[in-house]
């Protein structure tokens, strides 16, 4: 079959989502389609241009170009799963979260702006609207399908996928660390670490890998971090290569990853592929589909006292930490997590 | 991506933002707007990549955007022209996007401060084909209407370019025949994968086309039937691959030619290197890389003088031969050639000298200063 991947970019960055395409990408070509990627930029400020960027995927028709027939359109994030198509499957990655679940949050903005609630509700009506022409409708994690069933009241099916080069994560000798891995940004929780590392009874060390959404973020919390005299407890490597990371999970003695309410989170996968805990919080989202309380890791409470205790369990007793990262690791193993599955079941959709 | 890497940023200030000019010194954000067409890479993508790669190789931070574009049935037409209107790349996550580089129709419809168009072509069913069999406008109604508006979209869009390239003069000259605008042309450069020093000049005539009718293969076959000492290589693919086997067996020629079918760009290289020239004739060409390349590896280029973009380059004894595109005459130019290797040498190494100027740099150099 000839498909077309529709999903948004924002020009200048590669992250998740783009590696996310092109392992569907390379997963379709492997089982023998014509598969390509239309990456659609998104914009989503001032408000109103959400609505533009929304009408664009409206007029665009990926059923012919020139001669020749598109198959199939498998679309991953809003607005680019708005593309019409007589043979559409969704898989969605998430949907625009500003008009869902962080509406009125502190990390959304979109109810700031002057016509935050009619964009808000055109947003709601689209996605309601449109999501049901397609054939079939997936869903990146439960967290996802979720949302989607309570805020727009669409049924769809969870569909994990495996980390990108999940097969080169392995385990080795645990040294006096913990890991957290993840760009720096308010989401993903850096500070309340920090905050919780100044209350722990056991020396806890932390090693935060990956680069800064914002620089002036960064470095507030490095000067937080020294204002609590965490000198050497704390290393700050900024983004590393491939095969350093690797060998950071490998040798961690387990992973932090407290985000506020993950769509999904590879870090979650990449730890238990690393055989290594996880400590998570209660309402980090997508952490909580795998990490089990005592079983593979810890869920603790978002505040700064409950990660602190849930550090400290991890810290102290090293024979535990291991036994429950290589039980994470045959959780992975027990859910058959890969692409030939995802895209068994994305085809078996259309 | 966070939804909300930037809460504090006011969208208003950072629109009104500061735009560098393009010195040499200063890292710019780019962005190459272009048409997509899936699973299909040829001389468009050649570009597009080419520039991303001499942009970047001056430390300037490029991003590629690329969205299909469907004109069947013609409602089409218009509704994916407005889609580039309605995508806003002024900005990205919070930073301005210094400069938009817009080459195909409709991707130059994009609205930006600082666009610059290196217009590959326009849409030309509605212009230089419009009467002939490639164009499929009538004079109904609803054709007209949708043509105006091709070049109503067309002169507001290109108006708002900082300044207008094409990539050749036919394109520039098209533009003012039928839009009033001015074109300068930028001659794009060969993709990096061919290496083409001049060889030794070889017994036989090298055609490097996809094998569509506008390439007029079927031309170079007449005139081998009329020429039994020519013996000629040629590569490609497409369409017309069967007829022109068939062809060449119906003329009698096929021991004097081989089809090579798709080639490397190795055994391309290879080919030109010790073709006594090259055959290349298309029907009005936009630019042709066909001359570019047969011109790099000095061999002289036999043309006919309908064949566009080519004629830029290629003069009647000085670089190459051009005809009618009649059998005849053309079967004359190869005759004249195969006789004549100092001859084929002197025009080939005429052509290479012709070409030297067309570089990425001078590519890079133009469209950043055309900004300020």
């Amino acid at each position: 079959m000839r498909i077309l991947i529709t999903t948004s970019q924002v020009p200048f960055i590669r992250g998740g989502a783009e590696l996310h395409a092109e392992g569907l990408r390379d997963a379709l070509r492997a089982e023998g389609h014509q598969a390509e990627i239309v990456a659609i930029p998104f914009k989503w400020y001032p408000a109103e241009r959400i609505l533009a960027h929304m009408a664009a995927c409206r007029l665009l028709d990926l059923s012919e170009i020139g001669r020749m027939t598109i198959d199939m359109v498998i679309g991953l994030k809003f607005p680019a799963y708005l593309v019409p198509h007589p043979n559409k499957v969704l898989w969605i990655l998430h949907q625009h979260r500003q008009a869902y679940e962080l509406w009125e949050h502190p990390m959304g903005d979109l109810h700031l702006e002057p016509n935050g609630a009619y964009v808000r509700e055109a947003i709601q009506q689209a996605d309601r609207t449109y999501i049901g022409e397609a054939k079939a409708v997936f869903a990146n994690s439960k967290t996802v399908a979720g949302r989607l069933k309570e805020y727009c009241g669409l049924d769809s099916t969870p569909l994990y996928h495996p980390p990108h080069q999940a097969d080169k994560f392995y385990c080795a000798e645990a040294e006096d660390y913990l890991l957290f891995p993840s760009r720096i940004g308010m989401m993903k929780r850096q500070e309340l670490v920090v905050s919780a590392l100044a209350l722990t009874t056991q020396p806890v060390k932390v090693s935060f890998l990956g680069a800064a959404d914002r620089e002036e973020y960064a470095e507030k919390l490095q000067a937080m971090a020294t204002e609590l005299g965490l000198e050497g407890r704390v290393r700050w490597l900024g983004a590393v290569s491939e095969e350093e990371k690797f060998r950071l999970y490998a040798h961690s003695l387990g992973v932090i990853f407290p985000p506020v309410d993950e769509d999904y989170g590879y870090i979650t996968l990449e730890a238990m592929l690393s055989s290594k805990p996880v400590v998570t919080c209660t309402d980090s989202g997508g952490p909580l589909e795998f990490v089990r309380d005592g079983e593979t890791g810890y869920i603790a409470d978002p505040s700064p006292e409950g990660l602190a205790a849930a550090l400290d369990r991890l810290w102290e007793d090293r024979t535990r930490a291991k036994s429950l990262g290589e039980a994470g690791r045959e959780l992975y193993d027990s859910l058959g997590i890969s692409w030939a599955t995802v895209v068994k079941n994305l085809l078996s959709g259309s | 991506m966070d939804p909300a890497p930037h809460p504090g940023l006011s969208p208003a200030e950072a629109t009104t933002g500061q735009v560098p000019a393009s010195t040499a010194q200063e890292s710019l954000r780019i962005a190459i707007c272009t048409t997509q067409v899936p699973f299909v890479y040829g001389g468009n993508e050649v570009l597009v990549e080419g520039l991303r790669d001499a942009l970047q190789e001056r430390g300037h931070r490029v991003s590629i955007i690329s969205i299909p574009y469907r004109w069947h049935p013609r409602t089409h037409i218009v509704t994916g022209a407005l889609a580039w209107r309605l995508i806003d790349i002024t900005e990205s996550n919070g930073e301005p996007v210094d400069l938009a580089i817009c080459t195909k129709w409709p991707s130059y419809v994009v609205k930006h401060p600082r666009k610059v168009v290196w217009l590959v072509h326009q849409f030309r069913q509605a212009y230089d084909w419009f009467g002939t069999p490639l164009s499929d406008f009538t004079s109904m109604a609803e054709d007209r209407r949708v043509r105006r508006l091709i070049l109503k979209m067309d002169h507001k869009a290109l108006s708002e370019s900082r300044k207008v390239f094409t990539i050749s003069r036919n394109v520039a000259n098209r533009l003012h025949r039928f839009n009033g605008l001015e074109g300068t042309p930028l001659y794009p450069p060969l993709r990096s994968g061919l290496a083409l020093e001049p060889g030794p000049y070889g017994d036989y005539i090298l055609s490097l086309n996809r094998l569509d009718a506008a390439k007029r293969i079927g031309l170079l076959l007449e005139a081998l039937g009329q020429a039994p000492e020519l013996k000629a290589v040629i590569a490609g693919t497409g369409p017309e691959a069967d007829n022109l086997k068939r062809q060449a067996s119906r003329l009698g020629i096929a021991g004097r030619v081989e089809f090579a079918g798709f080639v490397s760009d190795e055994e391309a290289s290879r080919l030109y290197r010790s073709a006594r020239a090259v055959y290349y004739a298309p029907v009005d060409e936009d630019y042709g890389y066909g001359t570019i390349e047969a011109f790099q590896a000095a061999r002289p280029v036999i043309t006919t003088d309908d064949a566009g973009g080519v004629l830029e380059f290629v003069e009647d004894g000085v670089t190459g031969l051009v005809t009618t595109p009649e059998p005849a005459a053309i079967a004359r130019s190869l005759q004249r050639l195969l006789a004549n290797s100092d001859e084929a040498e002197r025009m080939g190494r005429a052509g290479q000298e012709k070409i030297r100027d067309i570089t990425w740099d001078r590519v890079a150099d133009a469209l950043l200063q055309a900004t300020g």
